[in-house]
């Protein structure tokens, strides 16, 4: 009786046409290319964002650095290493507190995201190579 | 060697985007035979692009552990095709599960032995069209269990995960769907 189900279906089966196949991966395909295409704008977009805000956080680190002292405690530090021996711990407050915190954060996030923006747009170029 | 769905799906998800064309190739016949029996009519070739764009989009969250490809994609592809028909308002998938695993446990062991086709239906002379709207008679439920199972090799179990309903229940529509077959035929002939 299986047999027979069996023979049943194939006689009344549907066939779609030879190329039906073929149009569906297109209309995929083509998806494809349009998703990587957007990927790549986004992260472009996003790596030249990073890489730009990056200058000034960059500079602004470096005016911060030198108006809180930091650069000074250091110096101090490494001009005259007993004095890390007896004034370690108030040296190591001071050099803390001289930290720009807030915008050494806002470098590392920057960093991070440029990094991330960039491996994408590298794994999107290979991809975009296998689909051409 | 032939390879398998997930070493395909393995691939893709490794960057190698065109073996997706090979389980387009693969599904396409039988995704396009099962929309077209379950009540697609006009609407069957969108439905099936539609399930491959689906399926496409949501691969990254196909578990292997849960179900084959095979079976997650005839469950999407189920899914568009009640959604498309819904919306079109040219279909109404009726609910045949209205009864309890209980009772389909109990008709199923209450179920005379299966008794073969008619014959004349395997003869060269019988219409074609007419087997075609016999099987097209039948509830959804029923040709969906009677296509996956015969036409594609499922199992109760894999045709559960589509339907969403226990094996028992499955089990249970089989054997009902044999019968209404049968009786169907019987009736096409006599006529």
């Amino acid at each position: 009786m299986e047999n027979q189900i069996q023979e049943l279906l194939s006689k009344t089966s549907y066939h779609a046409d030879t190329d039906f196949s073929q149009k569906i991966w297109l209309s995929i395909s083509k998806k494809q290319k349009q998703k990587t295409m957007y990927t790549r704008v986004l992260y472009s977009i996003l790596s030249i964002a990073s890489c730009a805000i990056l200058i000034p956080v960059c500079s602004t680190i470096a005016t911060q650095l030198q108006e809180t002292g930091f650069i000074q405690y250091l110096s101090i530090a490494f001009s005259d290493i007993g004095s890390i021996g007896i004034f370690g711990k108030q040296l190591l407050y001071a050099l803390g507190e001289a930290l720009p915190t807030l915008s050494i954060a806002l470098f590392l996030f920057l960093v991070a995201s440029l990094v991330f923006s960039l491996k994408e747009l590298l794994k999107s170029q290979t991809q975009r190579l296998i689909i051409a | 060697m032939e390879e398998t769905d997930e070493s395909i799906i393995e691939q893709y998800l490794q960057g190698n985007f065109s073996v997706f064309k090979i389980l387009v190739e693969k599904y396409t016949p039988l995704l396009y035979s099962y929309v077209r029996r379950i009540g697609g009519g006009a609407y069957t070739e969108d439905i099936v692009q539609e399930s491959f764009i689906n399926a496409w989009k949501q691969i990254n969250h196909f578990d292997t552990t849960k179900a084959s490809f095979k079976t997650w994609l005839f469950r999407i592809t189920r899914n568009k095709t009640i959604d498309i028909l819904r919306k079109k308002q040219h279909y109404v998938f009726s609910d045949l599960d209205t009864n309890t695993e209980e009772d389909d446990i109990v008709f199923e062991q209450n179920i005379p032995d299966t008794q073969d086709l008619p014959d004349v239906i395997f003869q060269q002379h019988t219409d074609i069209e007419i087997l075609k709207s016999t099987i097209d008679e039948l509830p959804e439920q029923y040709k969906t269990v009677l296509v996956l199972h015969y036409e594609n090799d499922m199992t109760f179990e894999a045709i559960g995960l589509i339907l969403a309903k226990p094996p028992n229940t499955v089990k249970s529509w089989h054997r009902r769907a044999i019968m209404a077959l049968r009786e169907k035929l019987h009736q096409k002939i006599s006529e």
